[in-house]
């Protein structure tokens, strides 16, 4: 086992139009084209896509908790996600900093912080999937868990982040509050199924 | 404590190669422990096994070991002291036994590690600046009583938490410091900064040496080695990864293997880096083969570069290279809305002056919050961070008060320019030390004890003198930028002629130069042609910046002019690109369309009076501002009535999109355009509105704040742009508030309705607690909250008086609470 890095080109990451649709509200075929091209052509070059996964093996312990690498967790939700499965893949990743770098010089412009926002969504969702389709040549994995689902408190995030050194490798930082920042990150369990 | 040194580090640095030690994570790992623990805790636990790694590492060849306290701190460790102590008594260990086996072997050196605190700081993060370097200062301050040789900063990903870090040592001890960040692939930081921003502002700090380790393979850095070398004074340090990690049959394996590692750090040594060691992946024999690799690669000491450089958060810029603009808007004299807006503490007018003058093509921002009434050294602080936040332009802090200036210097995330210090021993006493602990390119005001001397010689002599006096605190003559006053043309007729002579002899002398130019004009009509024509007079003598107004045509037209003139600007494209954007206004009455209806004229071509009232619901509707802006200006120009316009055709025509809106035909992005276009429009009309007339609306207002603990602000600034748009005053004080800031706010206004947000179910708390706050102390306040985790039910729940489920419904309810 070992942290294995994932650096993606701000150029290359393509964005899922639906899913930043989803994130504005509206339509796709609804949002103004120029607000859209403006957003994306202020965002694009801040962009810095990169992940972190490494495998980890499932504990089921006595006392009822579940353990998939980063501790012990106390939850109903994560058990019946795991049930069949004995090994997990851990995963963190951001586009970086952008958007909220961005967003203090929109002040004025709520409309485009609020596209910058859903672009920046899309970007870290697009960014996920295209880490689980690399993934999926060589795993078969359920659909990705994130803390903060179910029952899984945010507070596991500290000791998830640091299984992953996502820190050092991604600069991940959390808030008092387990926020992570930058605030398009994703961190997930994607379990493997039992062959 | 066993110390053996006879040569500090940084003098080993001026005849060979430092090299530093490599990963620590392989090498434990390999030896039991767990992915994702913290190595930290065997220095304790296992302390053999990190003398163990130190030793190997000297064996290696390394010339200093990093202590293994990367992630210790006192946020993460309450016995972070411990931990550093023990960590230094390993690699103490480590030293003796290796100095025992090898006595022929000079000096070897101990880095006190410091990493990242694990938190991002404030504006972007939730960590206080003063905080970071609290947390770093009490690292520093165990690992040189420990006996540390030096400190390594290293892993930074952001600019302004190493600034604090270097803060901290300087503050702490004298040892010396190197500084080192991590960049992606093309060579930026994760807040943003480039190579040459960081060894500005680490130069500007003293730092020891300036490089990068971590997230890169050593292929990847040798690309960026250069823009270190050419930039950097102080030595350059570049520690790699071994590529990236994958699995092969089970074992970890890193893509670059430790010869390839060796081969490309040769490159690496070759390129001009004087410091190298190796990050994640790397293990004593990476070290040993990189070491043999360069033993003949003949070594270039690091050398003064002699460039005058100031930095913001993001990049550099070389002064004394292209004159350059210093835009002169962020000021208060003269102007009667900046100086309400610094006594009310309401700074956005000064942040949107900031991005419209960088627009413009201002690379410098002056910054004077000079006025009497008011905390300078408070608001400085407020418009530095808050202006480095909003542009990348670089920041003169232009104030009298050292308090203010120090305020300003300490919180700039780069290497600023310092306006100013005078002649005078208080003024020298007073900014020089600052000048040499934060760093920054000093402008040098040429007034003496006896006040501005007459002659350009005389001019000259204070020039020299706060330059050997600046000599003294380590600040070079390259630092300094001449100021050598303009006395106004229309009270000393040989005003201009003496600053253009003392141009020229400040030039010839060596020193940089900079004037406000527009000084020329005092007291004469038309004076933007007498300060353009004497503007063009003293860059041809050889100024290096001007203080201007970057929105003055005939100012900007003289110096794109200049640059084209002197084969500054290629191709003359600066010129051609700024004569597009700002034709020439033809003979009387046929002036080209004003700029603000440029961009709508096309659209409609026939404003009339009747048709502007159409065009601005028309605008309003389509969320067009410039549109609705000019329709604004239309309409009352043909004698429209301010305030009937706006209940007549502003708001009528918000209510239509927000009716939309709410049924669902129109969609949250629309709106929002739209009620950005309603405020622009609302901006001018209210303009035209007599004061006394305003007294009523003022008093309409509204406090928003998203609650303590959460920093998510999108829903609450859509909140604030509709009840803006509906000309409600909004006092918006930002994310993660504190609930006492709520009250004090509500005490300040005396405003009583307030909005919370709050999106995630674990600061409903926070809301609640503000909440309750704001009803204990005003018994009239009103709070209305809203945010994703919210319901109707879980609002009341927590003792608020209104839950709004969107935007558009905050504004029913200020309108209901204002009846």
């Amino acid at each position: 086992m070992a942290i294995r890095k994932i650096m993606i080109p701000a150029e290359d990451l393509r964005i899922d139009r639906a899913e930043f649709a989803r994130r504005m509200g509206m339509p796709a075929e609804e949002i103004d084209p120029a607000l859209e091209a403006e957003c994306l052509a202020l965002l694009r070059p801040l962009l810095q896509p990169a992940a972190v996964w490494d495998e980890a093996e499932v504990r089921r312990l006595d006392d009822g908790t579940i353990d998939c690498g980063f501790g012990p967790v106390a939850s109903r939700s994560l058990t019946r996600y795991l049930r069949d499965c004995d090994r997990v893949i851990l995963m963190a990743l951001t586009i970086g900093l952008s958007p909220e770098r961005l967003m203090p010089r929109l002040a004025s412009s709520p409309a485009r912080r609020l596209t910058v926002d859903a672009l920046g969504s899309a970007a870290a969702e697009s960014l996920a999937d295209e880490v689980s389709r690399r993934l999926s040549e060589t795993y078969d994995c359920l659909p990705r868990f994130s803390p903060g689902y179910g029952d899984v408190p945010l507070s596991v995030q500290p000791a998830f982040l640091d299984r992953l050194d996502a820190g050092r490798q991604l600069g991940i930082r959390l808030t008092e509050s387990f926020l992570m920042i930058p605030g398009k990150s994703i961190t997930a369990i994607a379990g493997i199924r039992r062959e | 404590m066993t110390s053996h040194l006879h040569t500090p580090i940084t003098s080993l640095l001026r005849r060979g190669r430092v090299f530093l030690d490599g990963g620590t994570g392989s090498f434990l790992q390999a030896r039991g422990l767990p992915a994702g623990q913290g190595p930290e805790r065997w220095n304790l636990e296992r302390p053999e096994e990190i003398t163990g790694l130190h030793r190997a590492y000297y064996e290696a060849g390394c010339t200093a070991v990093t202590m293994n306290t990367f992630g210790v701190n006192s946020l993460k460790y309450e016995n972070y002291a411990e931990l550093i102590r023990a960590a230094f008594a390993c690699a103490d260990r480590a030293r003796g036994e290796y100095l025992s086996a090898h006595p022929e072997a000079g000096d070897r050196y101990i880095a006190l590690d410091i990493g990242p605190t694990g938190r991002l700081l404030q504006p972007l993060g939730d960590l206080a600046f003063e905080d970071a370097v609290e947390v770093f200062a009490k690292t520093v301050r165990e690992g040189a009583a420990a006996g540390a040789d030096l400190v390594i900063i290293e892993t930074m990903n952001d600019s302004y938490e190493t600034k604090a870090a270097v803060l901290a040592v300087k503050e702490n001890s004298d040892l010396p410091v190197f500084v080192s960040n991590v960049y992606d692939g093309i060579g930026k930081l994760m807040t943003g900064a480039n190579p040459g921003a960081m060894v500005a502002l680490a130069e500007g700090l003293r730092c020891d040496a300036v490089g990068m380790n971590c997230s890169l393979g050593p292929a990847q850095m040798e690309g960026l080695v250069p823009r270190f070398v050419e930039a950097a004074s102080v030595p350059v340090l570049v520690m790699p990864n071994a590529g990236l990690p994958r699995t092969e049959n089970g074992q970890t394996v890193y893509d670059v293997s430790a010869e390839d590692f060796a081969a490309s750090m040769k490159r690496i040594a070759q390129a001009g880096a004087h410091i190298l060691g190796g990050c994640c992946g790397t293990t004593p024999d990476y070290l040993k083969k990189t070491i043999e690799a360069v033993a003949d690669v003949p070594y270039t000491p690091p050398f003064e570069k002699e460039r005058t450089v100031i930095s913001s958060s993001t990049h550099a810029v070389e002064l004394k290279k292209t004159p350059l603009l210093v835009g002169e808007r962020i000021n208060p004299t003269g102007k009667k809305r900046i100086k309400e807006a610094l006594r009310a503490g309401q700074y956005d007018l000064l942040f949107e002056e900031g991005i419209r003058q960088a627009e413009e093509g201002a690379p410098i921002l002056d910054v004077n919050a000079g006025l009497p009434e008011i905390d300078e050294p408070a608001v400085m602080a407020a418009l530095i961070t808050g202006l480095q936040a909003v542009t990348d332009a670089c920041l003169q802090a232009d104030t009298t008060d050292p308090a203010a200036m120090e305020a300003a210097l300490r919180l700039y995330n780069g290497k600023a320019l310092i306006n100013s210090v005078n002649g005078t021993k208080k003024s020298r006493d007073a900014v020089l030390p600052l000048a040499a602990k934060y760093g920054g390119v000093l402008v040098a005001l040429l007034v003496g004890e006896d006040g501005i001397p007459a002659t350009a010689e005389g001019r000259l002599a204070v020039a020299r003198l706060i330059a050997e006096d600046a000599a003294r605190y380590g600040i070079p003559k390259k630092d300094i930028i001449a100021d050598p006053l303009t006395m106004a043309v229309s009270a000393q007729p040989d005003g201009a002629q003496v600053a253009l002579e003392s141009i020229r002899l400040l030039k010839e002398d060596g020193f940089g130069t900079m004037l406000g130019v527009s000084n020329i004009s005092f007291g004469l009509p038309a004076r933007d042609r007498i300060n353009a024509a004497f503007f063009t007079m003293a860059l041809a003598a050889g100024l290096d910046l001007a203080i201007m107004n970057p929105f003055s045509e005939t100012m900007m037209g003289a110096y794109k002019s200049f640059l084209a003139l002197t084969g500054q600007d290629e191709a003359c494209g600066g010129y051609i690109a700024y004569a597009q954007n700002h034709p020439l206004s033809g003979p009387a009455g046929t002036a080209a369309p004003a700029k603000t209806l440029a961009g709508t004229a096309s659209q409609t071509p026939n404003l009339s009076a009747d048709t502007g009232k159409d065009a601005l619901q028309a605008a309003i509707a389509t969320g067009r501002k410039g549109a609705a802006e000019a329709a604004a200006k239309e309409a009352l120009s043909a004698g429209e009535e301010p305030l009937s316009l706006i209940n007549t055709r502003v708001i009528p025509a918000l209510n239509a999109v927000g009716e939309a809106f709410e049924q669902k035909r129109a969609y949250l992005p629309q709106l929002l355009m739209s009620a950005e276009a309603a405020t622009g429009a609302l901006d001018i009309i209210k303009a035209a509105i007599p004061e006394a007339k305003t007294d009523g609306q003022q008093r309409r207002g509204v406090i928003l704040a998203t609650v303590q603990g959460d920093i998510h602000d999108i829903g609450k600034n859509i909140v604030k742009v509709l009840l803006e748009s509906y000309g409600f005053t909004v006092y918006d004080l930002g994310r993660d508030v504190a609930p006492e800031r709520v009250a004090e706010e509500a005490r300040r206004t005396g405003c009583r309705l307030v909005g919370l947000s709050a999106l995630m179910t674990t600061t409903v708390p926070a809301m609640e607690a503000t909440i309750r706050l704001l009803h204990e102390t005003f018994a009239d306040a009103k709070v209305m909250v809203g945010g994703a985790v919210l319901t109707p039910e879980y609002a009341a729940q927590i003792g608020a008086d209104y839950y709004g489920k969107d935007a558009m419904e905050s504004v029913h309810i200020a309108e209901e609470f204002y009846g």
